[in-house]
């Protein structure tokens, strides 16, 4: 994988932010908006982590949220 | 008379838990889930939309209900665990409905690896609620190793169904230590009511009142369904017979 690329919610793009905050604003996403929770590599990070664990080359990024289910 | 539902360490007045998904707008949603009475609602952890805005199920119904989420569409243990740990750093509850599907066409629960990825998740501390086949043997193992329900379906998910084979229900049921929920299958009220008369502590569904022509009504009729249920199950049918058995007496009939 090129050293500048992520995956995010299964796509491939190139990254700038720093941590995972950056990485849901630049996305859009305020970081208190509640329900948001990311996973990088199969783990969970929790929300407390969110400003220091850094993004790296090579991270795959899950972000979900609640929706409609039975 | 006090006849709450009770689920690990929490009660609940209402025995039937319903879903949120397939209804026609989310006012129907709203109004129906209100109608049903259910406490216990069912959503799902899904990837967010990265291009649009879309409103949060916390902020439409969080504050309101217990919701329970579930591990819908997963196929293997890692992804169920996976989304069961999102989901509790999303909702902040340890409780999940453990669906692990084996087969896109069927839906039907893998039993195998929903029996692994139980027992990694109450390692993890979660409160498992399985949805699982209407067998005996798979019931009785996810109770073993500490699920807090077992949740058998009635028929395949959506199907309408009702229930294919109630002797196997009715012998979960006199079995099991832990609740019964009746998830999946349920078609129209009379599925849910008989759920109940065969002993099921509760009945999970969704499709049934989402995609009925009335949504809000057809949450009430099942809210209405369940209570019968749970009551003609407390008050003890009268046994079947072969033959007639008259109810007025016998004695004093005139021309006799």
């Amino acid at each position: 994988m090129n050293n500048s690329k992520i995956i995010v919610n299964g796509k491939l793009e190139t990254f700038t932010a720093k941590n995972i905050s950056g990485l849901l604003l630049q996305k859009g996403i305020t970081p208190d908006m509640k329900g948001i929770a990311v996973a990088i590599n199969g783990v969970v990070v929790p929300r407390d982590f969110w400003k220091t664990r850094n993004i790296t080359s090579g991270d795959e990024v899950e972000i979900v949220k609640p929706f409609k289910g039975g | 008379m006090s006849d709450k539902l009770q689920i690990s360490n929490k009660y609940f007045n209402s025995r039937l838990l319903i879903g949120t998904a397939g209804y026609p707008n989310q006012q129907i949603m709203l109004d129906a889930v209100s109608s049903s009475g259910a406490e216990i609602v069912t959503v799902s952890i899904r990837r967010i939309s990265l291009d649009a805005y879309s409103e949060s199920m916390i902020d439409l119904i969080g504050d309101k209900y217990h919701l329970l989420p579930n591990t819908a569409g997963c196929a293997t243990v890692n992804d169920a665990v996976l989304t069961a740990q999102l989901a509790r750093e999303s909702l902040q509850t340890n409780w999940i409905k453990l669906e692990i599907i084996g087969d896109r066409e069927t839906l039907y629960p893998d039993s195998n690896q929903l029996v692994i990825a139980a027992e990694e998740l109450i390692k993890d501390n979660f409160i498992v609620l399985p949805y699982c086949t209407d067998d005996p043997i798979i019931c009785q193992k996810l109770q073993d190793i500490g699920c807090a329900a077992v949740m058998p379906l009635g028929s395949p998910i959506g199907s309408g169904m009702g229930i294919c084979n109630p002797y196997n229900i009715e012998m979960i049921c006199k079995r099991s230590n832990v609740p019964v929920v009746l998830d999946a299958g349920v078609g129209t009220a009379s599925d849910a009511t008989l759920a109940m008369e065969l002993g099921c502590d509760a009945v999970l569904l969704n499709s049934a009142v989402s995609k009925s022509i009335n949504p809000v009504s057809m949450a009430k009729a099942m809210r209405d369904a369940v209570t019968a249920g749970r009551l003609a199950s407390l008050s003890g049918r009268i046994p079947k017979r072969k033959y007639a058995e008259p109810s007025s007496p016998r004695l004093g009939l005139i021309g006799s």
